[in-house]
Formats: C-alpha cells, sequence, structure tokens
C-alpha cells in the first residue's frame, strides 16, 4: 500500500538518496532531475517514476519536496512556467531541502499560498553521509498544520525534524549552524597549522585537547585530516562560501554583527581564486601552510 | 542542576616529599589533592594568609620563601601568573632553585610562554635538576575536583617520576615532547576556543537578531558539524547574558599576548586569533576584564531587551541611514 503520492525535484549529492528513502518508506515517488540520465538512474534503481518537468512531476502529489543547488534554481524550478507550483494540486504540501536564502523562503511561500498550497523551508545538515545513511537533521520553518502533515515523509531520512518557527526559520537556523562551523573550523586550522610551526605532534595534541573546552565536531572529524592535507571529501569551499553570501546578506538586513563570519567568507574566496573551490570546506588550511 | 562529583581521593603507592609554590585558585585546591594523595606537602605563598590558610584546612606546612618550602622536596610544583611571576619565585637566593637538592624535579603549571620554559629548564639543568612544563587546563572546577588536563613538555626520565605525584589532581597528564613543549599545546587549546567562542557569539546574536528562539536552534544544531564544548556549556549562559564566572578575559589576553608572540617567532599565520585577541582587548577597555571569555558577545549588535528582534532590527537600519 502506498504512503501517498510524491515528487522529488533535483537529484544532486543530497537529493538522489533522500527520495530513495522516501520511496523506500513506501511513498509512490515521481522524480525530476534538470539532466535526464540522473532521472532515469534514480528510477532504474528504485522504481518510481520520472517526468521531463517540475510541473508535471508534481501533479496530483500531496507533497512536493525540492533539493536544488541556490535561489535562482529554486525560482526555475518552482515559479518558472514549467515548475512545481504550476503542477500542483489545492491542498499539496511544498518542502523545500535546499539551502537558500530566507528571503527566497518568504517570497515562494507567498506565491504557494495564493494557490491553496501550504510551504515549509527545510534545510538539512548532516552531508551526504547523513543523506546516504537516511540520518540528517532537518531544520523547518512554516506552519505547524503543514508540518504535521509532512514530517512523516522527512522521517524517512531524518534523523530530528524540529519546527523552528514561522517560513523562513529553518534557513535562518541552518545560517546559525554555518556560522559556528566556519567559526570552528577556521579557529582548528590556525591551531593545527600553529602546532604544526612550533614543532609539535599534531595528532597527539589533538588527542589531548579534544577532552576539554576546546573540543568540537570539527576538531574530532576534521583536526587529523586537516594535519594530514587531505581535502578530497566532505563540504564542499564552492558550497560554503555560497551559504555564507546568504548569511552576509541577512546580517546586513537584520543588523546582526558577525566580523569573524565575514573574514572567513573572505578567505573561502581566495581559495576559490587559486582554483581550491572544489576542496572541503577545511581546505582554509592551505592559506596558512600554503599561503 | 547535578551538583559536582568530587571524586575519592587518590592514594599515592609512593609517598614523597613535595613543595608547591603558589595558591591562587588553581593551586590552592591542586596542592590540596596532593596531600591527600599522601604526599608531604610544604607550601610557599606570596600572601602568607593564603599558606596559613592552606596549612590549617590539609595539615601541611608553610614557609616564609620559595627556597625554604623546597628545601629536601622530592619535588616542588609552582602555579603562579605569568613569567615575571614565575622568573620571581624561581630565581635569587630564596629562589626555588636555591632551595632545591640535586636530582629533585621542578614542575611548572603556571601557563607561561614556550621560552621562559626554556630558560627555567637551562637553569635547571646546570643544577642537576630535573624540569618540566606541564599547563594545566579545566579550569577552577577541573582544580577542585581534581580533574585537570596536565600538557607536558621535558624529558622522559623525569616526566616517569612527577607523573603519579601530579595525577592526584588529573583526568589526564601526557608528554607531548621537549621543553616549551606544554606551553605550546596549551597555545594550540587556546587558539581553538578563541575562535569557537567568536563563532558562536556570531551564531547566537544573529539568531536572535534574525528573530529565532535561540535556545531551541542550539538544541537542534549542536547535535551536527556546528557542536563544540563551549556550544554545550556556554551557549545558555551567554543568550542569559550571564559572565561572572569561568575563565576571565583578563586571564585569555594574557594567554593570546603569548600566543602571538610565539607565532611570530615561528611563522605562524593567525588572522582571526588576532581579530579576537583585539575584540578580548576591545572588552577590558569597556571594564569586562574579569568577565568569563564567552562575554565576547556582548560586542555584538542585539536586540534591546523587550523589544521584539525585528522591531530591533529596524530600528538599527534607520539609525545606519
Amino acid at each position: 500500500m502506498s504512503a501517498g503520492k510524491a515528487a522529488w525535484i533535483g537529484l544532486g549529492n543530497m537529493g538522489y538518496p533522500m527520495a530513495g528513502h522516501l520511496q523506500k518508506a513506501g511513498w509512490n515517488v515521481t522524480v525530476y532531475n534538470r539532466s535526464r540520465p540522473k532521472a532515469e538512474a534514480w528510477v532504474k534503481e528504485h522504481g518510481g517514476s520520472k517526468a521531463p518537468t517540475p510541473a508535471e512531476a508534481a501533479k496530483d502529489a500531496d507533497i512536493v519536496c525540492v533539493c536544488v543547488g541556490n535561489d535562482g534554481d529554486l525560482r526555475a524550478v518552482i515559479l518558472g512556467p514549467n515548475g512545481a507550483l504550476a503542477g500542483m494540486k489545492k491542498g499539496a504540501i511544498l518542502c523545500d531541502h535546499t539551502t537558500a536564502s530566507a528571503t527566497i523562503a518568504r517570497e515562494i511561500a507567498q506565491a504557494a499560498k495564493s494557490l491553496g498550497i501550504a510551504f515549509l523551508d527545510a534545510p538539512v545538515s548532516g552531508g551526504q553521509e547523513g543523506a546516504k545513511k537516511g540520518m540528517l537533521t532537518i531544520m523547518v520553518g512554516g506552519e505547524a498544520k503543514a508540518f504535521a502533515k509532512a514530517e512523516p515523509a522527512m522521517r524517512s531520512y531524518g534523523r530530528a525534524v524540529t519546527l523552528m518557527g514561522p517560513i523562513g526559520s529553518g534557513q535562518l537556523t541552518k545560517m546559525v549552524n554555518q556560522i559556528c562551523c566556519v567559526g570552528a573550523i577556521q579557529a582548528l586550522a590556525e591551531a593545527m597549522n600553529f602546532a604544526t610551526r612550533a614543532g609539535l605532534d599534531g595528532h597527539k595534541v589533538v588527542d589531548v585537547i579534544a577532552k576539554g573546552a576546546a573540543q568540537s565536531w570539527q576538531m574530532a572529524n576534521r583536526g587529523k585530516t586537516m594535519l594530514e592535507g587531505k581535502f578530497d571529501f566532505g563540504f564542499a569551499v564552492d558550497w560554503m562560501r555560497k551559504d555564507l553570501g546568504i548569511v552576509l546578506e541577512e546580517a546586513h538586513q537584520n543588523g546582526a554583527t558577525v566580523p569573524a563570519t565575514a573574514l572567513i567568507a573572505d578567505f573561502l574566496s581566495r581559495l576559490q581564486a587559486r582554483g581550491e573551490g572544489r576542496l572541503d570546506n577545511t581546505a582554509v588550511i592551505r592559506l596558512l601552510t600554503h599561503p | 542542576m547535578t551538583p559536582p562529583t568530587t571524586p575519592a581521593p587518590k592514594r599515592a603507592a609512593n609517598p614523597v616529599k613535595a613543595a608547591f609554590i603558589g595558591l591562587g585558585v588553581m593551586g590552592f585546591p591542586m596542592a590540596g589533592h596532593m596531600k591527600r594523595a599522601g604526599h608531604d606537602v610544604t607550601v610557599y605563598n606570596r600572601t602568607a594568609a593564603k599558606a596559613r590558610a592552606w596549612a590549617k584546612m590539609h595539615g601541611g606546612a608553610w614557609k616564609a620563601t620559595p627556597a625554604e618550602a623546597a628545601k629536601g622536596a622530592d619535588i616542588v610544583c609552582a602555579c603562579v601568573g605569568n613569567d615575571d611571576d614565575l622568573r620571581s619565585v624561581v630565581y635569587g637566593a630564596k629562589g626555588i632553585l636555591a632551595g632545591m637538592k640535586p636530582s629533585a624535579i621542578f614542575v611548572d603549571h603556571t601557563t607561561a610562554s614556550a621560552t621562559v620554559a626554556r630558560e627555567v629548564e637551562a637553569e635547571t639543568k646546570k643544577r642537576n635538576l630535573g624540569f618540566l612544563d606541564a599547563p594545566v587546563s579545566g579550569g577552577q572546577a577541573g582544580a577542585e575536583n581534581g580533574q585537570l588536563t596536565i600538557m607536558v613538555g621535558g624529558e622522559a626520565a623525569a616526566f616517569a617520576k612527577a607523573e603519579p605525584v601530579i595525577s592526584a589532581y588529573a583526568r589526564a597528564v601526557t608528554l607531548l615532547g621537549p621543553a616549551g613543549s606544554g606551553q605550546l599545546a596549551k597555545m594550540v587549546n587556546q587558539i581553538c576556543i578563541a575562535g569557537l567562542v567568536q563563532g558562536l557569539s556570531e551564531g547566537l546574536a544573529f539568531a536572535e537578531m534574525a528573530g529565532l528562539d535561540a535556545a531551541k536552534v542550539v538544541e537542534v544544531i549542536s547535535k551536527g558539524a556546528a557542536q563544540s564544548w563551549q556550544m554545550d556549556n556556554r551557549a545558555k549562559t551567554m543568550l542569559a547574558d550571564k559572565f561572572d564566572f569561568g575563565f576571565a578575559v583578563d586571564w585569555m589576553r594574557k594567554d593570546l599576548g603569548m600566543v602571538l608572540d610565539e607565532a611570530r617567532r615561528n611563522g605562524a599565520l593567525l588572522p582571526l586569533t588576532g581579530v579576537v585577541n583585539q575584540f578580548y582587548a576591545r572588552v577590558q577597555s569597556l571594564g569586562g576584564g574579569r568577565l568569563d571569555t564567552s562575554s565576547l558577545i556582548r560586542l555584538l549588535a542585539r536586540p534591546k531587551a523587550g523589544k521584539p528582534a525585528k522591531a530591533a532590527a529596524k530600528g538599527r537600519r534607520k539609525r545606519r541611514r
């Protein structure tokens, strides 16, 4: 028996496995992806069906989930002439997992509302690994009623799914997450490079200080790869730079002061200019080791 | 809140004669743990009243000079304020080195420079004494509970002799390399903390300005890649504007000063640490030197009390124009 009819727009590193979990949980999923071979591969692997446009994929679905690159991509797949809203039925729920601005979340919510469709902004954290395992953290903004309806579907790929407040709150929460992450990463980068320069055994130092007030998830999971100069995995500099762009824009609007975050955004830009945008974002240490 | 658990005193297998120099908020309880472990402890403190109070509380002896306290001891530990305080208790006719017996070991728990560690080591070598630089982390609570982390620099032979004794107040004692390595590792620790606290401050203040329930945000994001000890242990107090506890800004400034000096020598770039050091200077100039290090958030824009965040943000924008 089907849990319901769902659509999935965007089969990237994150969306592909997330949609897979949804189908496995008993939903009847129709997918759309900009490049078709991926949609074909997904159907071959998971069953379900594919459609040539977001509007057609979204037709008759009870819930439409989206996970694309940025604000511009979102506008195209949701608000465009062949966008999801053009195909969705009244009373359905549109759930966006893209890390995007709070502004576009509010803009889409308004467009959806006029069509009798509820919108949730629901960015995720946990990376590709979390998406594959169905263990993502999902931060949601929107109305409680829509959240209650969409939550069971999101549970198929989310370990923690939390309603944070009105429309945009999911995106804003993700921004707080990224601010804390880059602060921790930059501090760790400076500390690891200092340890190396000072002639210390960095691995040994990490083992000792990770038990106290200097501890962080980043130290436990990235300290040693940074010391070893390994960056061919994880969350790319390009993506973090995009997210910090959204943070800085939002801070400009709400009056928040984020001096360290702005500094680190500039460091990430420098890495991009050096052609290192595809490396994991802990590569900020390369500006210290290879200035 | 659960009351802090005080572990049962650790009894030493081989009690030694020891001295402890400097009975501040850290040294006082550390020396106490040493005595309770069964060692014969003699203390010295610049203000004698504290030494007397310690002797009364723990039943050890106290002396009027570092040299007298150190006399006959197998191990002499110090925990004072900075490089200069250290030099003043170590050198001279009344200093620690003048009182120590040959082949005894001097363990310095002060957070000081790697330079002074190497300098004191050279002096101890001339006198056939052992030396370890052994700064601690874990704060006053860690000292009181005997649960400090001790980062040690020096020679393996001296470490092997001192370790069972200083374990009386430690959860972990690790030899990290030659003299100075303990201080350098502590610097790595402080670099991490400075950046983490600034990132957390910006995250929390941003959450407030954005009108989010910041406590709820912390609950959610502390389960993932944004997690840190600082987030787990300081976010709530930062949001409540509570800073009258913990590790003082004045002390952090002292530590970061040493970090930046050392970085100039070893060539390490510290762009964020340098900026955060300036922010701490600003907190000091605003009269916040005694506040906990998490008071960095005080420098950031936050919604006015009683006003919803959005309104506060709007007002700010208007003023800017």
